[in-house]
């Protein structure tokens, strides 16, 4: 191979665009190193460090904002950059900062100043290791942004250092995080060993068979019905490979560590208990936010793959008769052409059963083990790792959701969006408390509805959005979750359904009672008001008036508009505007159409293989290939 | 007029927050009052308007519809009709003297007022709602006050008796929700290619206008021939029938996505094809939604065997609670079955009638026992709501007109004469302390005129003509054995023998309670009693005529009702 300098220029160019796709994560890295730095200008002062994260994670934010709506990976193939993913970033940025507020205006003690730099470092390492989680595309990607976010989140977990608790948790946590991740990387060598391949869209190829079957579909074609058989039972035998099953089992649970689900949820109430409000916060939302976001791209993955295969197999039958017809019929390929027409895509039912009996176990498990928590801590710690199972369950519709999985995407986000203002609230109040009375008992809520009306009315809100009170935004979370369950096809996704209601009964009695102890009982040791500072009180409000905002159906549509997930075999559409400038359509519109030309490319090339298909067909052709499209893969999901 | 039905909706909440905000008690108290009253005008000011255009009797009027959440098709859609105009009117008036009733309350009386009023927002939500997410909505909001309500403001198992209160209605709202997705979802099956829809109206069958976004995000207005829908939920007809609506749903939710104009029409073919096949379909479901939504409401109701968290919350909650929760949210119970469940299945409500009459007439003796047998006064009448809410499960069940008509007239009568009881018991409570009936005795020579208010309000309650408690009763009898000529006369008659029984149970034991009561010798012990003073006498007084008139002119209700009623009767298949 000879590299001629033009076309070192361009590879240059290829890498400067993928590091430009890449500028959230840099700035954040950027302000870890200033945010080490600066501590040896001035120990003493605790701004400059606090700057230097906040202008880091501010850039970071206006990348992430100014995003161009299209999904396409870079550095071949290893990181997905797509809205859903750039959402969450968003999500999880606005998110950091408010906890690097919460953590500055929280009472400082002599260590303060020293610490403030380590604990902001550490904070932005575990955000920059999430975002990667979150754009993950690459069995190797997903080992190493899972430990870049575990890694700093251990140390964070630790970090009340003088705190037996913390100490506790901190090495529950490392135990647990270190145990999951042998667990997930040797799942991931037997998932190589099967597959062949770390790139994960090629792992769901041909998980699915996809090899086997182009195999098959060549051989068919040069008359090799002998050859074609043989590639067609390797292509059935794919997908039920125990090996592959193991693999992928011991890869989910490394996944179901950092989403705290049931069984490897144990070291959650624990860490929550003893590091520090603002880590807790952050641990309790963005860790099981960029794991569930992680997940849902896996079943996008993995459901792409089962269209292929059964894109391919719609094909099979015309190649069959084709073959018979112009070679010579002999009984083998009586044969092939029986198996031809006997081949059913695989539809990883299996996984999507298995997710979602994660789900089902994690919520209600979490939702039992929280009827009895006297710790206010430990009591958000079960509530979010139910939380963390209702989204478990939504995500598991997303491998049969085929064409209607905006829906299954679009129930995440928000879940995700309204769970980090529910959550951040409710621990905000409890870091109030806390810092008043020195404990995170329930009871030392008594009479708080007398004494301290606003803050027990805020902590009311977040609450009974948490349980899911219709007109706050965890009723509607809720609700398009189970919109997002009907997708699931026979009992399964109705089973889902009546787990998370019934689940949704369970938690109402522990969600009040710290209701229940602020407003009914009689405070008998005259406890003082409890007064948040402003700083807090603006935090809350935003909270509340965003759980209102959105139960009242704001963000719903927002939310629908960053649903695109990369999908491998679509073409890069770099600007939407710039797809469909022809037309007067709105921007919105040109996500729709990113999604049509990539189906429409995909039916070109089934009808006739010849046609590069390189030109964008016109609107109205784009169109109707979109209906057509639809409904084939519509039918295709159903199989 | 449709802005004054949503400003009434949402003038209390409103108030509710003028309420925290006022600078005294006295401040708050007199704010949710003249929010009441301002909310009854309204009220009467709709009313006026339905007898200005008496044209569109069996319609929806006032209906007022925004699109909500359009990712998911949920409109802000309200409006009125002959079922909820009189309870409308019941709450609003009622609420007047709740607030008169609570004027002696002290303890945080701003937070009284503000959840108080926060909850009439929730009650004339439910009846005004036309959406089946909004009733939800406000179905569930309104659990949320009268918790607190209970919770703080009333006796010494208080707490025990909000959390149960709770957990048992939001159980039956659990059941309500799998019942609604259950509608939404297979609603878009026969919407032909419109999307899934939550509109009340078309899932009874009605033809009714929505908007939906089109491709460009302009939202159109389509037509849902609301029939085909609502043919999906009843029994199939008698031919085989060939499932191939599954397309049909699945181009539906992705027209829902809003994937373009093109997938709309081409499910909007698919569906019209199968508009005929697809009768009955969810069949089962309609079956298993029938029962669920009936416990639902049977819990709010509340009937046998759902009723056991009302004597507790009855005992504990404080007086002016007790009036507005016998007097409208039990009826919240009633009016959705006659709003929800058996126009939208009303085959299936055909299938089940004997068992839900059974419930009925269970209810009717079984509650008239109980109270037969309590010493606690306030527990007594609370048992007395169980029983006549039993001839609101039978008059519904049997389905009939008069059967329909007694079942509404019983809730509306039973409005002002529970929650006049109520009152009676809790003016002596307030004084006494105690509601034990072998302790009292002899109130009729202390006050003799609070006797006299006594003796209509439990006469109403018992059912004696002239009174409003009669009418409800001998039209849900008579209704009853009209249902002979639909449904097996053996268990009809039998039914209707058992019901007709439950008067003479009645009769029992508000005789014997009245006589603990009223009769017998004066008690030294009253001396230290403030007398009845002239605010209680007022609500009495209110009460009291009101109880009387609607004894005597029924009419005032049916003429409202008629025409709604007479579509309603269409709906559920029954002529004549």
């Amino acid at each position: 191979m000879d590299f001629s300098i033009a076309d070192k220029a361009e590879r240059w160019a290829g890498f400067w665009q993928d590091v430009g796709m890449l500028m959230p994560e840099i700035c954040l890295v950027i302000a870890m190193c200033a945010i080490v730095i600066v501590p040896f200008f001035n120990r003493k002062n605790v701004w400059l460090p606090v700057g230097a994260a906040i202008a880091g994670v501010v850039t970071a934010l206006i990348f992430t904002a100014t995003f161009k709506s299209s999904s396409n990976t870079v550095f071949h193939g290893m990181l997905a950059i797509d809205p859903f993913s750039q959402f969450f970033k968003f999500i999880l940025l606005i998110f950091t900062l408010l906890i690097i507020a919460q953590w500055t205006i929280a009472k400082s003690d002599k260590s303060k100043p020293v610490d403030t730099p380590d604990f902001l470092c550490l904070l932005l390492g575990a955000g920059f290791g999430m975002t990667l989680m979150a754009s993950a595309n690459n069995l190797l990607m997903i080992v190493v942004a899972t430990e870049a976010a575990s890694l700093p989140s251990f140390a964070l977990a630790g970090f009340r250092k003088y705190k037996k608790s913390g100490s506790e948790g901190a090495l529950k946590y490392v135990l647990f995080g270190s145990v999951a991740s042998a667990f997930m990387i040797y799942g991931m060598s037997l998932v190589y060993g099967v597959t062949g391949s770390l790139d994960l869209n090629a792992v769901a190829n041909a998980a699915a068979g996809v090899p086997h079957l182009i195999g098959a579909e060549s051989a068919m074609t040069v008359n090799n019905p002998a050859g074609a058989i043989e590639a067609l039972q390797l292509a059935n035998a794919a997908p039920t490979s125990p090996m592959l099953g193991i693999g992928l089992l011991l890869m989910f649970i490394g996944i179901a560590f950092k989403l705290s689900a049931a069984p490897v949820h144990f070291w959650c109430p624990d860490v929550f208990q003893g590091a520090p409000i603002a880590v807790t916060t952050f641990l309790s939302v963005a860790s099981k936010g960029a794991a569930v976001i992680l997940l849902v791209r896996i079943m996008v993955v993995f459901a792409v793959g089962a269209e292929e295969a059964a894109r391919l197999a719609s094909g099979f039958a015309a190649i069959a008769a084709n073959a018979i017809n112009t070679g010579a019929a002999s009984e083998t390929f009586e044969q092939a052409k029986a198996m031809f027409a006997s081949y059913s895509a695989p539809t990883f039912t299996g996984m999507a059963v298995g997710i979602g009996i994660l789900g089902a176990v994690t919520a209600t498990w979490g939702n039992l083990v929280a009827f009895h928590q006297n710790n206010l801590k430990r009591l958000l710690a079960y509530s979010s790792i139910a939380h963390s199972g209702y989204m478990i369950m939504g995500a598991s519709a997303m491998i049969f959701a085929g064409s209607t999985g905006q829906e299954v995407a679009a129930a995440v986000l928000f879940y995700l969006l309204v769970y980090v203002f529910m959550n951040l609230g409710a621990f905000t109040v409890v870091a109030i408390v806390a810092e008043r009375t020195g404990t995170e008992e329930i009871d030392e809520l008594t009479g708080l509805g007398g004494r301290s009306p606003g803050l027990a009315l805020l902590l009311g809100i977040f609450l009974l959005s948490l349980f899911g009170m219709p007109g706050l935004g965890g009723f509607l979370g809720k609700i398009f979750i189970l919109k997002a369950l009907v997708a699931v096809p026979g009992g399964g996704g109705y089973a889902l359904m009546a787990v998370l209601l019934i689940n949704t009964l369970i938690s109402l009695y522990y969600y009040m009672r710290p209701v229940y102890a602020m407003v009914f009982k009689q405070d008998t040791q005259e406890r003082g008001p409890i007064i948040m500072g402003d700083a807090a009180r603006v935090v809350l409000s935003v909270c509340a008036i965003m759980l209102v905002w959105t139960g009242l159906g704001g963000a719903s549509t927002l939310t629908r508009d960053f649903t695109t997930i990369y999908r491998p075999g679509q073409p890069i559409v770099e600007d939407p505007g710039s797809a469909s400038n022809s037309q007067d359509n709105d921007a919105q519109e040109g996500k729709t159409i990113v999604h049509t030309i990539g189906n429409a490319k995909q039916q070109v090339l089934l009808i006739d293989s010849n046609n590069s298909a390189t030109k964008t067909p016109d609107t109205k052709d784009v169109n109707n290939a979109n209906n057509a499209d639809n409904t084939t893969l519509k039918s295709v999901s159903l199989r | 007029m449709t802005l004054i039905l949503n400003l009434m909706i949402f003038l209390p909440t409103f108030g509710a927050l003028a309420c925290l905000g006022a600078p005294t008690k006295d401040a708050a108290r007199k704010t949710a009052l003249g929010i009441c009253v301002a909310t009854f005008a309204m009220s009467l000011v709709l009313l006026s308007g339905f007898f200005g255009s008496e044209a569109n009797e069996a319609g929806v009027w006032f209906e007022y519809s925004a699109s909500w959440i359009s990712s998911i098709n949920v409109f802000y859609r309200t409006g009125m009709d002959g079922l909820s105009l009189p309870l409308v009117l019941l709450t609003t008036a009622l609420s007047i003297l709740v607030v008169l009733a609570s004027w002696s309350i002290e303890k945080n009386a701003k937070a009284f007022m503000a959840l108080y009023l926060f909850l009439l927002t929730g009650m004339l939500g439910v009846f005004l709602s036309l959406d089946m997410f909004l009733f939800y909505v406000f179905f569930e909001i309104s659990l949320l006050p009268m918790y607190f309500l209970i919770g703080v403001w009333g006796g010494p198992r208080k707490e025990y008796a909000a959390i149960k209160f709770f957990l048992y209605t939001l159980a039956g709202s659990i059941c309500l929700l799998i019942v609604m997705l259950g509608l939404f979802f297979y609603s878009g099956e026969g919407t032909g290619g419109n999307g899934n829809t939550w509109h009340m109206m078309a899932l009874q069958g009605k033809t009714v206008t929505e908007t939906r976004e089109d491709a460009n995000g302009v939202d159109q207005p389509v037509k849902i021939d609301g029939a085909n829908v609502a043919a999906l939920f009843q029994a199939p007809p008698e031919k085989p029938v060939t499932p191939e609506g599954g397309a049909a749903n699945g181009a539906g939710t992705g027209a829902n996505v809003g994937a373009g104009e093109a997938a709309t029409a081409g499910a909007n073919t698919a569906g019209e094809g199968e508009s005929d096949s697809s009768a009955g379909k969810y069949w089962g479901f309609a079956k298993a939604a029938f029962w669920l939504t009936l416990i639902a409401f049977m819990i709010k109701l509340p009937g046998v065997p759902f009723h056991t968290w009302l004597p507790d919350a009855h005992v504990e909650a404080p007086t002016p609670i007790s009036m507005v929760l016998a007097g409208v949210l039990l009826k919240m119970g009633g009016y959705a079955m006659m709003r929800i469940t058996w126009p939208i299945f009303p085959e299936a409500a055909q299938h089940f009638w004997a068992a839900v009459a059974f419930l009925g007439v269970l209810a009717i003796i079984y509650g008239a026992f109980c109270a037969m047998a309590q010493t606690d006064w306030k527990k007594l009448v609370a048992y007395s709501s169980v029983s006549h809410m039993g001839y609101v499960t039978l008059g519904i069940a049997v389905m009939t007109p008069a059967g329909w008509n007694g079942a509404y007239f019983q809730m509306i009568a039973h409005g002002i004469s529970s929650a006049m009881m109520f009152f009676m018991v809790g003016v002596l409570y307030e004084r006494a302390h105690h509601r034990d009936l072998n302790r009292l005795g002899g109130m009729w020579l202390r006050w003799p005129k609070y006797g006299a208010w006594s003796l209509i309000a439990f006469f109403a309650g018992m059912g004696l003509p002239g009174l409003c408690g009669f009418i409800g009763e001998i039209l849900v009898l008579l209704g009853t054995f009209e249902a002979a000529g639909s449904f097996d006369p053996a268990t009809v008659y039998t039914y209707g023998i058992f019901a007709a029984f439950g008067v003479v149970l009645t009769a029992g034991y508000i005789l014997w309670m009245f006589q603990r009561v009223y009769m017998g010798k004066d008690k030294s012990e009253y001396d230290s009693y403030a007398p009845v003073n002239k605010r209680e006498y007022a609500i009495m007084a209110v009460m009291g005529v009101a109880a009387i008139v609607f004894g005597i002119v029924p009419a005032l209700v049916f003429n409202i009702t008629d025409g709604t009623f007479g579509e309603l009767m269409k709906t559920l298949g029954v002529t004549g």
